[in-house]
């Protein structure tokens, strides 16, 4: 199948770069006067408890840092449930007036659909202070504009290699099309991540990297195809983060892409085996959000929470578990405390202007023909 | 001659057992590696998991939690089953078939599917994040497979045998429990220990019907082994298998008498 | 086997238990799951399914689609020959714990079972770790010169054949031993006082009378392996896909509620077919064994 040569350049979105250059402004302004403020005074909730469902792994983090510290401040108790896609299945099972939690951590792909179907409401930025500590662009998205989600960028699309497979390291995206990674690659198997891959490839090819995020919103044709005539070049499609360590770890695969946070827990045990980026161009990161759900009696309590989750302290502990962070403080210090955490996430200002999520909005614009295609033309041979 | 092919099927057989147990041997062995990456180790071994495990409340509860819940879905499903099977083998009822036919349909639908079904009506029924509401779900799990294992040893047990008991004047019950029972022993042994490997295993229903104080050991372990498998969880799969065989060791020794 | 007339409540009141835990806890989920099915998925990003439609879309694209019948296929086919091996291997491994002695058959038992108790992640992570790019089956291969580089055994058919064999054999073992435990040993031993060989005495004796015992290990094979999820999901590659994994895509990481239900009751029925067609066989091998 002949591959599309030309692709029709879209520019990226007007309205979006000037809300982000105004954004920037103001948030530089208000910046200039910002730490970690103090625990909301005044505020009694003694005798309830807050339910909060946090993604695996995390439970540990933010009982240390966020539980003790938020239970003292208020007089409320936390209960932490971790887990990973249950959360709004729960949630909508869960009788009126009694959900199963009151404050939620999901991420762009669960959370849109469920904030379009009312299952969250609308959370009161003015008591959530710290929120004017992240980088005005994590907040940049039409959910957090409508007050639905405080969002935030957690873990950023890697180039992962195995050093004993490969001479010459890649330096980005385009390289993976290169003659000796052809069949030796590895992808996720979840196109929110991998078509981006694609597109980064796509863009590299034509000669115009870092505008992919224009190629998706303007040419998703375009990418589609490219993505259907390349898929041979993959090896394997990686299930989960562990497995695509594993393979990596056997040899099983030269190149591919990765969650950073994966990557970077892998890269300490195994130094001599991962090679992995970050490239700058077209840099994509997964987009999480804390939602209150709708019918929550303790509302207030959840926006404390999140003001409290959003604190330098829990997001330097985010940062050390190798996890970006939207708070500017932290993610400088942690920058200077790990260099392999400061060549994958933003820290400086620049690099905050210029932080993007996956394009999710394109990707929920035209979703149906995107899975159909994903599935069954580029998963499977066609 | 003999002896060769006595040997040679011996030798196949510890072979074949040694296959079975070989990927349970690397999770044994991943289960000490003293990093985080799930890797066995080679130069350096470590209890780090072991005694991570042992002392966070959170696992040692959710394995308390596991066994009570297996334990009664274990009870539920060999109770409904046992009582189902004695009924189609052994009675001539109208609905007969239906009902043989119905108790195999939990097995057809994905438990996630059953499970995500299940929640609304276990919410209505104020009993979500409870126990019983675990088991029974087990139970309805296991049931069939229980029912199968359970109404082929009833099919293949003489029913003469328990008809001449009643000829010598004993009770019905008494003689199912003096002659049948003790016929089908090994299936009912097995029904349930295939009922407890169910409930043991099972993480969707525990998934969707725990709650942070009622969680099962796969429900407590399942968000750690989709994107960070570290060798907790070898060292957890360790643990619960030595216990569960520990117990049905000490069943299978209380039941010879 | 004659059936008796006494007191018609009570094979009803024996069946209670059973059918009170399916209306309780199995007919609601199964109504909720065919509502949702019929209704109109939403278009990605605006929910799970528009309330207060119905439409069969979701079940004609399932089996109006090569794609949607190429998964249906797979999975029967799939877990046609699973159950098949599961049974196969699991007879004569069952054969050698039936003749060992008391201790040892406990033990033997004891070694089918325990893989069992342990979370199924890490035992794929172990079967992924020995069918690996460096794992010691390529390893071998590679030794014995028959291939000149590793095989890509994960990701592919073969793992997944493999891995959902290991995850099925050990109930087809739990099956038969008690079936094969169950003939009375005084009828072999007739049989060879009579002059037959070992071969000649199971052919005749032992392997008729186990039969009605591996028709039902072959049906809770069938079942089990027509449901296969995990292996798929970890050991095999998106070519590998079963409908449970489908349902499992669509619903949860897609939202999709309607297609992930059609899914679902499209599996319920494909199991159902293969179990009413499995009758056949089945019962041919019951009356091989003397049985109904």
């Amino acid at each position: 199948m002949k591959c599309p040569d030309a692709s029709a350049r879209a520019d990226g979105p007007d309205r979006r770069s000037f809300l982000r250059a105004a954004g920037t402004a103001v948030g530089a302004s208000i910046l200039g006067g910002c730490s970690s403020p103090p625990p909301p005074s005044g505020t009694d909730f003694r005798g309830r408890t807050l339910t909060i469902f946090v993604y695996s792994g995390l439970d540990k983090l933010f009982q240390e840092h966020f539980v003790e510290p938020f239970e003292a401040g208020t007089g409320a108790k936390v209960v932490l449930d971790a887990g990973w896609w249950d959360s709004i299945g729960k949630l909508k099972a869960s009788p009126k007036g009694q959900p199963a939690y009151d404050l939620v951590l999901t991420d762009a792909t669960q959370g849109y659909p469920a904030i379009k179907s009312g299952m969250f409401r609308q959370i009161d930025f003015d008591r959530v202070p710290n929120h004017k500590a992240l980088a005005p662009v994590a907040l940049d998205n039409w959910v957090a504009k409508e007050r639905y989600a405080v969002t935030f960028h957690e873990s950023a699309m890697t180039l992962v290699w195995d050093r004993r497979q490969v001479g010459a390291e890649p330096s980005g995206w385009g390289d993976l099309l290169r003659g000796d990674f052809n069949r030796k690659l590895a992808l996720y198997d979840s196109f929110y991540m991998s078509l981006y891959t694609f597109a980064c490839m796509k863009v590299a090819a034509d000669g115009k990297p870092g505008t992919a995020h224009a190629a998706v919103a303007g040419d998703l044709g375009g990418v589609l195809d490219f993505a259907r005539c390349e898929r041979d070049r993959v090896r394997l499609w990686w299930p989960t983060g562990t497995k695509m360590a594993q393979d990596l770890l056997q040899g099983a695969f030269a190149a591919g892409n990765a969650h950073s946070v994966a990557v970077l827990r892998t890269v300490k045990d195994k130094p001599e085996v991962v090679g992995f980026t970050t490239p700058d161009a077209d840099r994509a990161f997964v987009q999480l959000m804390w939602v209150i759900p709708a019918d929550t009696p303790n509302a207030e309590l959840a926006e404390v929470a999140i003001d409290y989750l959003l604190s330098k302290d829990v997001q330097t502990a985010v940062a050390k578990r190798g996890a970006g962070t939207s708070h500017l403080e932290a993610a400088r210090e942690a920058a200077q405390a790990d260099p392999d955490w400061a060549r994958t996430y933003p820290h400086t200002d620049e690099q905050f202007r210029a932080m993007r999520y996956y394009p999710y909005e394109a990707y929920f614009k035209d979703w149906e023909r995107i899975k159909r295609t994903w599935e069954q033309e580029v998963l499977r041979k066609s | 001659m003999r002896r060769l092919t006595l040997h040679l099927t011996r030798g196949l057989g510890v072979l074949a057992l040694v296959t079975l147990l070989a990927p349970l041997a690397c999770a044994v062995w991943m289960s000490f590696a003293p990093g985080e990456v799930l890797e066995p180790p080679t130069s350096q071994w470590s209890l780090r998991w072991y005694r991570e495990f042992f002392g966070t409340a959170k696992w040692t509860r959710a394995m308390a939690t596991s066994a009570e819940v297996a334990g009664l879905s274990v009870l539920g499903s060999l109770g409904s089953g046992l009582a189902l099977a004695v009924a189609v083998t052994r009675f001539h009822f109208r609905g007969r078939r239906a009902v043989a036919g119905a108790v195999l349909l939990p097995l057809f639908v994905p438990a996630v599917v059953l499970a995500m079904g299940l929640l609304p009506f276990v919410a209505l029924a104020g009993l979500q994040g409870k126990a019983v509401a675990l088991a029974a779900a087990h139970a309805l799990v296991s049931l069939p497979a229980v029912y199968l294992v359970l109404r082929g040893a009833l099919a293949q047990a003489d029913p003469d045998l328990e008809r001449a008991a009643r000829g010598l004047g004993v009770g019905p019950v008494t003689a199912f429990r003096r002659v049948t029972l003790p016929l089908i022993g090994p299936s009912v042994i097995a029904g349930a220990v295939i009922a407890f490997i169910l409930s043991a295993n099972e993480f969707a229903f525990a998934v969707f019907l725990s709650s942070p104080r009622v969680r099962t050991l796969p429900a407590a372990l399942w968000p750690e082994a989709r994107d960070k498998e570290t060798p907790l969880l070898a060292a957890a799969s360790v643990v619960t298998a030595l216990f569960t065989l520990l117990g049905m060791w000490i069943v299978a020794r209380l039941l010879r008498r | 086997m004659t059936p008796r007339r006494t007191h018609l409540a009570v094979p009803w009141l024996l069946s209670a238990p059973a059918a009170a835990l399916l209306l309780a806890l199995f007919a609601g989920p199964l109504l909720l799951l065919l509502r949702v099915s019929l209704y109109e998925s939403s278009d990605g990003g605006t929910g799970f399914y528009r309330p207060g439609t119905w439409t069969l879309r979701a079940y004609g694209e399932l089996l109006g689609e090569p794609f949607g019948r190429g998964t249906i296929a797979f999975t029967v086919a799939l877990g046609a020959a699973v159950a098949a091996l599961s049974v196969l291997i699991g007879y004569p491994l069952a054969l050698f714990i039936h003749a060992l002695p008391r201790r040892a058959k406990a033990l033997a038992i004891g070694a089918v079972v325990l893989p069992k108790l342990a979370n199924v992640f890490v035992v794929l992570y172990g079967v992924n770790l020995l069918l690996g790019h460096s794992g010691p089956v390529n390893r071998v291969l590679l030794a014995f010169g028959v291939t000149s580089e590793p095989l890509l055994l994960t990701h592919s058919l073969f793992g997944v054949v493999v891995a959902e064999t290991y995850l099925v054999l050990p109930y087809a073992v739990l099956v038969l031993v008690p079936t094969l435990d169950r003939i009375d040993p005084a009828l072999v031993a007739a049989a060879r006082g009579l002059g037959a060989g070992p071969w000649t005495a199971f052919r005749r004796v032992t392997l008729p009378l186990s039969l009605p015992g591996v028709a039902v290990a072959g049906q809770l094979c069938l079942i089990w392996a027509l449901g296969a999820f995990v292996g798929p999901l970890l050991v095999g590659g998106p070519e590998q896909a079963t409908l449970a994994v489908r349902v499992q895509k669509n619903g949860l990481e897609y939202g999709d509620w309607p297609r992930a239900a059609a899914t679902a009751v499209l599996s319920l029925l494909t199991v159902a077919v293969c179990v009413a067609v499995y009758a056949w066989p089945a019962r041919a091998m019951r009356r091989a064994g003397g049985g109904p």
